[in-house]
């Protein structure tokens, strides 16, 4: 087996670093060989259409399921080897609402910060401030199932940042949810990135993949386009002022006619 | 190492209470299977409808129907000379068993040559069936040494009263009553408790596949053992409550004698609640959909306990092949030692190799679960 040498993502800062890697279910290839590295404290947007790869890679990212090949690393550690040491560094939030339903507001804070271990003071502290974050307060008793989307979402994010992950997963966290709750929501994510948590997010929204530091486009398992959104509209339609849609659609086209 | 476990087991605590509905269910089905069971079906045969067709009409023949009505086993309900129209009431069902005394029966009798009385039964029910001609031929035969009796001494022949010589004495171990209810109840507790614990512990996982939250667990430092004993946890300790009120409602409502050591009933029955839980969790690395959980665990669970396990059908009468896979079912062996324990008062010292095949069982059906459990999240 081949380990990505994991001292030297360390030396340069570098919080996830992915080389070659591949996920194939059956026949079908969901991954095919992607490499990239995202740095600490940066937002890093995964930018693609439904089905491209977006949710596969995040989950080999978090260790819940296992490359078919390739290497990469998380936090410095290696995502076939180390998994379970990934699982206590990282918050994620997948595409899909999965707090309990049938549980409080209240039941389901609590629930992630004993399953992540913190002692009784600071799972206090972080309760009060997830749920002040969460515009939550005075809330802690209604059951989960009863709240609106936003808040449905702010307090996902809260449970995933419950425990001051270093690096966070968010995979498409504004689906679903009013343009305000958006704009909050991505005022939230750069305080994180400013507090140094590293951000790997994605989203098939264009104008809030605007807003990353970095991005990566995949289309059908591949990256096909990766850099600022600045360099992006540069080498892609070659004006600054052009949309991040413009840059995706002839990323796309330029790819189709590689392929022929 | 934090533990995990307690977070994961407090929530599922939280589940349970949140769906009363399902608590509840769970707490009175087994209550109503066993009144169900313990009620409704009994293999006692009494009250077997009867119809006597006597064409001879004399007192010998009034003699032997006034002992048929004398027995509890039969009603008599109907009674004819001619039989005409008679088969109708087989046909419909109005009678189990149709009884025809021939002409010359007291005739025949009493010139000392054979007679013969003449049985229709209805087969449908094969054990009704077989039970109502054991209770007649007895009767019959008790009728007919009279007769011997009689004659022998109306002729003088010098024989002691107390014939015939061989005089049966039965005397009934362990159920002396016959009661069925005594045999239904310890097969209810295991039926039941196998049935729930896999039913539990499969949905329960599978909700968590379908609702995505096994997916956010997953991503957690949790490891797969952590998740799966926090949550079949509140299960195990919900399948003791079960057990406490079917032994209540059997002992207290039915007077089902509980002879022997309660400690070791809950030691067996902890084994066998893993056994139960395992197999539920087995079959929720096999599917991720609650409703196939479901209908699997019946499948796997229900039929077996009920059918193979010596619950109903005696295993020495099955065919050879089918008695071979009864050693394949946890219950088979819960069974023997819940009886043993209700109605023998029996211990581990007769026990034990019952004790061991569960025990066999279930570290099986663990270490199964812990492998199937590492390779279905990869």
């Amino acid at each position: 087996m081949h380990f990505w040498p994991l001292s030297r993502s360390r030396e340069r800062m570098d919080s996830i670093e992915v080389q070659s890697l591949s996920k194939t279910f059956g026949r079908f290839t969901a991954v095919d060989h992607i490499s990239f590295r995202v740095k600490k404290g940066e937002i890093f947007g995964f930018l693609g259409p439904n089905g491209a790869g977006k949710s596969t890679t995040i989950r080999m990212l978090c260790g819940i399921i296992r490359p078919t090949s390739g290497e990469g690393s998380v936090g410095g550690f290696s995502i076939t080897a180390q998994a379970d040491e990934i699982k206590k560094i990282i918050g994620y939030m997948s595409q899909r609402f999965t707090l309990y339903q049938d549980l409080t507001v209240e039941e389901n804070v609590d629930f992630h910060g004993g399953i992540h271990g913190l002692s009784p003071s600071s799972a206090k502290e972080r309760k009060e401030w997830v749920l002040r974050m969460a515009g939550l307060e005075g809330r802690e008793h209604s059951l989960t199932r009863e709240l609106s989307g936003g808040w449905k979402q702010r307090l996902s994010l809260g449970c995933a940042i419950l425990h001051r992950p270093q690096i966070l997963f968010l995979d498409e966290p504004t689906a679903s949810v009013d343009p305000v709750s958006r704009r909050d929501f991505w005022d939230l994510i750069y305080q994180l990135s400013e507090e140094g948590t590293t951000v790997f997010v994605t989203s098939h929204y264009m104008d809030e993949v605007e807003r990353c530091h970095r991005l990566a486009i995949i289309y059908s398992g591949k990256i096909i386009a990766d850099g600022s959104p600045k360099e992006l509209k540069r080498e892609f339609t070659g004006k600054e002022e052009s949309t991040l849609e413009d840059v995706f659609l002839s990323a796309i086209k330029k790819e189709k006619s590689d392929e022929k | 190492m934090k533990n995990r476990i307690i977070p994961l087991a407090r929530k599922e605590i939280l589940h349970i209470l949140r769906d009363p509905r399902s608590l509840y269910g769970s707490l009175i089905m087994p209550i109503v299977l066993l009144i169900l069971f313990g009620y409704a079906i009994t293999f006692d045969i009494k009250h077997i409808a009867l119809a006597i067709i006597d064409q001879d009409s004399s007192s010998l023949s009034r003699d032997f129907i006034s002992r048929v009505e004398g027995s509890e086993y039969f009603d008599l309900l109907y009674l004819s000379s001619s039989s005409t129209g008679f088969e109708k009431l087989l046909d419909e069902g109005k009678v189990k068993i149709i009884m025809v005394i021939p002409k010359n029966f007291s005739r025949d009798l009493s010139k000392g040559e054979d007679c013969a009385l003449q049985l229709l039964i209805d087969g449908s029910n094969n054990n009704t069936a077989q039970v109502a001609l054991g209770y007649t031929s007895l009767l019959v035969q008790a009728f007919s040494s009279n007769i011997i009796l009689e004659k022998l001494n109306s002729k003088g022949t010098a024989l002691q009263a107390g014939v015939p010589p061989i005089d049966i004495r039965p005397s009934v171990w362990y159920n002396p009553d016959l009661r069925s209810v005594n045999f239904i109840v310890p097969g209810i507790i295991a039926v039941v408790m196998m049935v729930l614990a896999s039913i539990s512990s499969s949905l329960t996982i599978a909700r968590e596949w379908e609702t995505g939250t096994m997916e956010q667990l997953i991503s957690t430092p949790a490891r797969p053992f952590e998740i799966t004993i926090g949550k079949l946890l509140p299960y195990f300790f919900l399948g003791f409550i079960q057990i406490l009120l079917v032994i209540l409602v059997g002992t207290l409502l039915f007077k089902v004698p509980l002879r022997g050591n309660i400690l070791f009933l809950f030691c067996g029955s902890a084994v066998f609640l893993v056994c139960g839980s395992g197999i539920g969790l087995l079959i929720s690395t096999i599917t991720r959909s609650q409703q196939l959980a479901y209908m699997l665990s019946i499948l796997f669970t229900l039929l077996p306990s009920f059918i193979l396990s010596g619950f109903i059908f005696p295993i020495s009468s099955m065919p050879r092949i089918i008695q071979f896979f009864t050693y394949l079912i946890p219950a088979r062996y819960f069974l023997i030692i819940l009886r043993g324990i209700f109605l023998k008062g029996n211990g581990i010292v007769t026990l034990w190799p019952e004790t061991l095949a569960l025990l066999f069982f279930a570290s099986v059906i663990v270490l199964a679960c812990a492998r199937r459990l590492r390779l279905s999240l990869e």
